[in-house]
């Protein structure tokens, strides 16, 4: 008997007769014509469903029927199932999904594509009551940081075998979110996780699914964040996780080690103006703002330009007070690139906290969700989330995808985006400089900022160098600012700004990782592509 | 019972001494004053930029080339295609026009 490439599996209770006809159906219509369908009934007391699956069998050789004697759950119905199977992957499939009709052929192409590929997942989308496909989620490709904050990676799951065998299948007491758990597991082996950026799965809304309510199954939520919670302590992340907002996130709230010294390096030129209507000199606002929202160990290095005001700088080191600070004079044209590298090598902070002067912290300790991000070896920059002074949306991460954008810039602060894109920690392709934590031997190993780029640019231009040394940026929701941004300068971007950032970066402004294909381009809102 | 060793506040004098004589030494070795050292070490911001900055240029032009390279045999098979089939034609016409007969010659040499 030769081995099957994919075993779909396939736990069955008491779907009703239409969904499960569809569901079989819809294997039966692959192109792809390797596979073995595993349906583990898990003593449905439905009468139509032994029949319906005998039947299903009886057309064809390549369905198997194993009938569990008492129910058991969907953990024990799995892993029954997982047992039986004799493919070289599995797929799990739920009783009341579909699977698009190419989906084991475009699984197949990917998997040759990528040989050592032991996890794959796709895109999905939601099957309505009435038969429209709806809610199409097109995902990042591989985001741990992501997947510790939410189950993105969920359906089309496809696993090796051989690593499913490994790491002992699913496991009880993770209920409802059990496939969550064995993603989280898989992925913590994995040699290569592939992304398959089409929609190959059809998440079935029924009122009792999670699909179409987030309440109905409340206990799988808190199996989720268990799941989570066991995996931060094997892969030794050192973190309490907590449910979080929306149902269905997770926040990963990690504990710091130590007291790690932040230098927060501030540019500026002690530019004034009127947030909120009250005259304020900004460089003075922004160091007591983060005085007032930390008690983190930290030093000030002000670069501040040899024309300022001596009023002003006098403001600035009475703002300061007893904290330790450093204040060097810069005496060339305006270059942020350039103000930010020299107040680096100023620095003696175990982190680099880059700041605009034109900020006024929000949240209470904002640096401790970002401190131990940063500290984390294959972080490269930790952004925060940013408002305008009118408290819409100034930053929620980079988007490269043909040009450079901020996400979703100017919506509505309290927007989530879509699957809750701006309420979770997650990679981006980069983050702002207006905020931005950075260990200071990363930011010297990719030398800083370019100072080609003098006002705009300069942290794109950071965040592809550290891509390509292979970094992480990772951005937080949990940490908020605002940021009253270009107050202090002029924000209009030159034409060679453009054209220099795009003549040095090419091709990599336009694939993005952690956004999607099947999304328009040049748009900062994960507006679905047009047809093509 | 002894008493726990405890750090005298002269140790940490001496320490502190010790390690500000030791960052005068070092800042000695790169350079005879503080502003040289931050040059130096703005210029190796600087370096390790360009760098990369290269790295990317050379990628680019790499690319520019294969992809030049591919459009040249792309035409140089066209070349040939062409090349044979006015041959092919040219051929068939043999006899017909004793200057054909030349230029075919011509051709497949």
């Amino acid at each position: 008997m030769t081995t099957p490439r994919f075993s779909i599996i396939t736990p069955v209770y008491d779907p009703p007769a239409a969904v499960l006809a569809e569901t079989l159906a819809s294997v039966r219509a692959q192109t792809f014509t390797d596979w073995e369908l595993v349906l583990v009934d898990d003593a449905s007391p439905a009468p139509h469903v032994a029949p319906m699956l005998a039947e299903a069998a009886s057309l064809d050789a390549r369905v198997r029927v194993i009938t569990r004697a008492q129910n058991g759950g969907i953990v024990k119905a799995s892993n029954d199932g997982l047992a039986a199977a004799t493919g070289e992957f599995i797929a799990l499939l739920d009783h009341d999904d579909l699977l698009e009709r190419r989906a084991l052929e475009v699984v197949d192409v990917y998997i040759r594509d990528n040989p050592e590929m032991d996890y794959a997942y796709s895109d999905e989308d939601h099957l309505t009551p009435e038969g429209r496909y709806v809610n199409p989620f097109y995902k990042p490709d591989w985001s741990p940081e992501r997947l510790r904050s939410q189950n993105y990676c969920c359906h089309l799951s496809v696993f090796r075998h051989a690593l499913l065998d490994e790491i002992g299948g699913f496991r009880e007491g993770f209920e409802g979110s059990q496939d969550y758990d064995l993603i989280l597991r898989a992925t913590e082996r994995a040699r290569q996780i592939v992304h398959i950026p089409f929609v190959l799965y059809h998440w079935r809304e029924i009122p009792t699914s999670v699909a179409a309510d987030p309440d109905a199954k409340p206990y799988a939520w808190d199996a989720g964040r268990r799941a989570v919670q066991a995996h931060c302590d094997r892969v030794g992340i050192a973190a309490t996780v907590e449910e979080s907002e929306p149902k269905g996130t997770l926040r990963v709230r990690r504990h710091i080690a130590g007291d790690p010294l932040i230098s927060v390096i501030i540019p500026t030129c002690g530019s004034t103006g009127r947030p909120w209507g009250v005259e304020r000199c900004y460089a003075v606002g922004a160091i007591e703002s983060v005085k007032r929202h930390t008690t983190r160990n930290i030093e000030f290095v002000l670069v501040i330009d040899d024309w300022t005001p001596p009023r002003w700088i006098d403001a600035m080191q009475r703002a300061v007070g007893d904290t330790p600070a450093k204040i060097v004079m810069f005496d060339r044209p305006f270059n942020f690139s350039e103000k930010m590298n020299l107040g680096s090598v100023h620095a003696s902070g175990d982190l680099l906290l880059l700041l605009n002067d034109d900020i006024e912290v929000i949240t209470d300790e904002f640096l401790d969700p970002m401190i131990p991000l940063a500290l984390e070896p294959d972080v490269g920059a930790v952004g925060s989330k940013l408002y305008f002074e009118d408290g819409r949306l100034q930053h929620g991460g980079h988007v490269y995808n043909g040009d450079p954008y901020h996400i979703f810039f100017r919506r509505g602060g309290d927007e989530m985006g879509p699957l809750a894109l701006l309420s979770v920690q997650r990679e981006c392709i980069g983050v702002t400089a207006a905020c931005m934590l950075i260990r200071p031997d990363v930011f010297a190993e990719v030398g800083g900022f370019c100072t080609w780029f003098a006002g705009n640019f300069n942290d794109v231009d950071l965040n592809l160098k550290l891509q390509t040394k292979g970094y992480r940026a990772v951005w937080t929701p949990f940490s908020e600012l605002y940021h009253f941004e270009s107050a202090t300068r002029d924000p209009t971007i030159t034409v060679e700004e453009h054209e220099l950032i795009k003549m040095r970066w090419a091709e990599r402004l336009h694939h993005d990782p952690y956004y999607n294909p099947n999304l328009a381009p040049r748009r900062d809102d994960w507006v679905e592509r047009g047809l093509r | 019972m002894p008493a726990k060793p405890v750090a005298s506040p002269t140790s940490h004098d001496d320490e502190l001494v010790h390690l500000r004589a030791e960052v005068a030494r070092l800042k000695e070795l790169v350079g005879p004053s503080e502003e040289s050292y931050v040059k130096l070490r703005l210029d190796v911001l600087g370096a390790r930029d360009a760098a990369i900055g290269a790295e990317a240029e050379a990628g680019r032009l790499k690319a520019y080339c294969q992809a030049l390279e591919a459009q040249m045999v792309r035409m140089q098979r066209d070349h040939e295609w062409l090349r044979d089939r006015v041959i092919t034609r040219l051929r068939a016409l043999r006899g017909k026009a004793p200057t054909f007969d030349k230029v075919v010659g011509r051709l497949s040499r």
